[in-house]
């Protein structure tokens, strides 16, 4: 493996992190606040170890697929951690767990905090922390290779890595092509939500970090109360539709708006997702009113359907507290927690896709316990799941609620209550943001102990890179 | 791109972070600096003036006694001592104490208990009157020496607030220093990594295929793509060996 490639490639990310440090810093040195020289140290440190590979290394024509592999999974450590450095210097609530926590979980975009008080922070770092999300969103090795190409053999090979092989099941695109269509969609589905949000009076500010934060799926606001903090339905609905796109796949969005084929309207996984999710809303919305936790059908609907979509769609965004939610509605919200968006989109964790092959999986052995000698195919929009896919999404899906348990005993052994442990550990590695108990949505994870935080980052990271991508950068073979 | 140009682009940027990183530490530490004089300093002043400005409150009450027994010329003088110094310090305060609007209060609250002294007391119905002195005089004493002491208590309370800002800002000075020493060690591995692997390894590559050539007969067969002198050296080898 030739270590040179991955160095340069991970210096291409820590430029095109840079850029958005430098912009935060100028935020910050136009409002006089106390962060600038914290990001502009920032901004300075990642721009020249961005440099420095560009300086030696000459011009690689092409990787492999286990350089592509450690690019990725080191892209994102190193991200990680160039993205706490401005948390770092600044210091305050910012304690060097703290600062890493909050890092992971921006790039993640998971969305869980640390922060007590959102609202004290300068701008140029509350930019600066949405600015992670929005980065991570769409996987800073995409970004980067998109903005700064050099080859294209480079370009395929990331891609192969950063997207699982079922997020490329719909696209009937050459690599490159994908490339560009997700980033049209990303950039796209940004501009139109913080439009959107200027429309209903919230100031630019404030929209293009919401918009980040839910273009990402990632769920950092820059209110205390989350979007609660707006308190205005027109909000409310704005971002829940964002949200909804957000959790699509990307390609499937892109094939609807230029008219071709698969597309959102015929894709039977898209179909399912929406079911599950408009069935979810019902539930807990109905069981709200009926236990009088609002008073009427209309406000049960919002706070209901804003919250399951939050979850659902891995976002992470409150416009209530459902600590207090009856036990059935809670319920629900975990079942979303658990499940996450789609493949192809810009959330984490284990996928609607996965859990849709599962059930036909399971629909396919009870045929095959009827008709033992039958040939039964397993197909998702058309096209035929391989004995081999099934297996691995089965195996994913095994794995990922193992981590879920061996996290959840992590720390309830550091004397954290069974609930906070169990929706703490789901919810990073779903990379949703807020669980139930010490960590609810309108919560945040300070209270956790340090090796708790760090616990916790891992999981996200985890969620993030499925499994499997983190899990080889520790495979010391692969590094021979 | 030429290897002095490389190395001196590599160290260069060792040394701009570095400048950097002293830049902002110089920069910081100043401003601690300004800022923990202009605490201890203000806040010093501020408490020393209302420490002032109470004790004349106090030799104000004093002086009031003496008037209340007959004695006029010992306490106007000693009044007219205590308001003197009173109003010193109470214009210099105003400039050190940075709520003014409590100072604003404390000087109202003045004007109302310099009202009750300043009117005559020996020869009229109130020297020797104590129930005067009890209920019209130390009522407003008591509320003039109160608001002093709030003042003083929200001083020492800012003192307090403006300590824990300079603790912040000390570690905002700290921090670049300790980022620079990390990224300095980090950068220098990552420069001997790039040394070794694209300046090292080529030469050794090309010395160990002339020793081949030398000693075995062996073809010159060394490829060197970093696109720099190596790269010319090694072409060059291999058209002086016609290879």
């Amino acid at each position: 493996m030739r270590k040179e490639a991955i160095i340069k490639q991970v210096g291409r990310i820590l430029l095109f992190n840079s850029l958005f440090l430098f912009i935060s810093f100028f935020i910050s040195f136009y409002l006089h606040e106390s962060s600038a020289a914290s990001l502009l140290f920032s901004a300075f440190i990642t721009l020249i170890f961005g440099v420095f590979p560009m300086i030696f290394v000459p011009r690689i024509t092409e990787i492999n697929f286990r350089e592509g592999m450690m690019t990725v999974v080191l892209g994102w450590l190193v991200t990680c951690i160039a993205g706490a450095l401005p948390y770092i210097m600044y210091g305050h609530e910012f304690s060097l767990a703290n600062a890493w926590f909050e890092s992971v979980s921006g790039y993640t975009t998971t969305g869980s905090t640390i922060l007590n008080d959102i609202e004290s922070l300068p701008r140029g770092l509350l930019f600066w922390r949405s600015s992670t999300h929005w980065i991570g969103g769409i996987g800073v090795v995409l970004f980067t290779i998109l903005i700064l190409p050099e080859s294209s053999t480079e370009r395929i090979v990331l891609l192969n890595t950063e997207i699982s092989d079922l997020a490329k099941m719909n696209f009937q695109y050459r690599s490159k092509k994908v490339l560009m269509i997700l980033a049209v969609v990303y950039v796209g589905l940004t501009i139109l939500e913080t439009v959107a949000l200027r429309i209903t009076g919230m100031s630019l500010f404030d929209s293009i970090n919401q918009s980040f934060a839910t273009i990402a799926t990632g769920g950092f606001s820059t209110k205390n109360a989350s979007i609660a903090g707006f308190n205005n339905p027109a909000v409310d609905i704005i971002i829940m539709i964002f949200m909804v796109l957000s959790g699509l796949h990307f390609g499937l969005i892109f094939n609807t708006i230029v008219g071709k084929t698969p597309n959102l309207f015929k894709s039977k996984i898209v179909q399912a997702f929406i079911a599950v999710l408009v069935l979810g809303i019902i539930i807990t919305s109905l069981k709200l009113y009926f236990d009088g936790v609002y008073d009427n059908l209309p406000d049960a609907f919002r706070y209901g359907a804003f919250q399951v979509i939050s979850v659902g769609t891995t976002t992470g965004f409150a416009n209530a507290d459902s600590k207090n939610w009856p036990p059935l509605a809670q319920i629900v919200i975990i079942y979303f927690t658990i499940q996450c968006a789609m493949v192809g989109s810009t959330s984490g964790g284990m996928k609607f896709d996965r859990i849709y092959i599962f059930f036909k999986s399971i629909k396919k052995q009870i045929k095959l316990l009827k008709h033992p000698r039958a040939i039964v195919n397993l197909k998702v929009d058309g096209r035929m799941v391989s004995s081999e896919m099934e297996m691995r999404v089965k195996t994913f899906i095994v794995f990922y609620l193992f981590i879920v348990l061996v996290v959840t005993i992590i720390l309830a052994a550091m004397n954290i209550d069974l609930m906070t442990a169990f929706s703490a550990s789901i919810a990073t590695i779903g990379n949703v943001g807020p669980g139930f108990g010490d960590v609810s949505s309108l919560g945040n994870f300070s209270s956790l102990p340090d090796a708790g935080k760090y616990v916790l980052s891992i999981n996200m990271l985890l969620g993030r890179l499925e499994i499997f991508s983190f899990i080889s950068l520790f495979v010391l073979d692969s590094w021979k | 791109m030429r290897i002095k140009y490389k190395l001196f682009a590599g160290f260069l940027l060792i040394n701009l972070m570095l400048l950097v990183a002293g830049a902002m530490s110089i920069y910081e530490l100043v401003q601690l600096r300004n800022k923990t004089v202009a605490t201890i300093d203000g806040n010093y002043f501020a408490l020393n003036r209302l420490n002032t400005m109470l004790k004349s409150v106090e030799k104000e009450d004093r002086a009031v006694l003496l008037l209340l027994l007959g004695q006029w010329e010992d306490g106007r003088q000693a009044l007219g001592a205590a308001d003197s110094a009173f109003n010193v310090t109470y214009r210099e305060a105003r400039n050190s104490v940075s709520d003014n609007l409590i100072l604003e209060k404390i000087g109202d609250q003045y004007a109302t208990f310099k009202h009750i002294w300043e009117l005559p007391i020996v020869d009229t119905k109130k020297q020797g009157n104590l129930n005067w002195y009890y209920t019209v005089f130390i009522p407003e004493f008591r509320t003039t020496t109160a608001m002093i002491e709030k003042a003083m208590t929200y001083s020492r309370n800012q003192m307090h607030t403006e300590s824990k800002q300079i603790f912040e800002a000390s570690y905002t000075a700290l921090m670049p220093g300790i980022v620079a020493i990390i990224s300095a060690i980090l950068m220098s591995l990552l420069m001997y990594f790039f040394i070794s692997r694209f300046f090292s390894l080529p030469i050794n590559n090309v010395l160990k295929g002339l020793k081949e050539y030398n000693s075995k007969k062996k073809p010159f067969r060394v490829t060197v793509n970093t696109n720099d002198e190596l790269k010319e050296l090694s072409a060059e080898i291999k058209k002086a060996l016609g290879e």
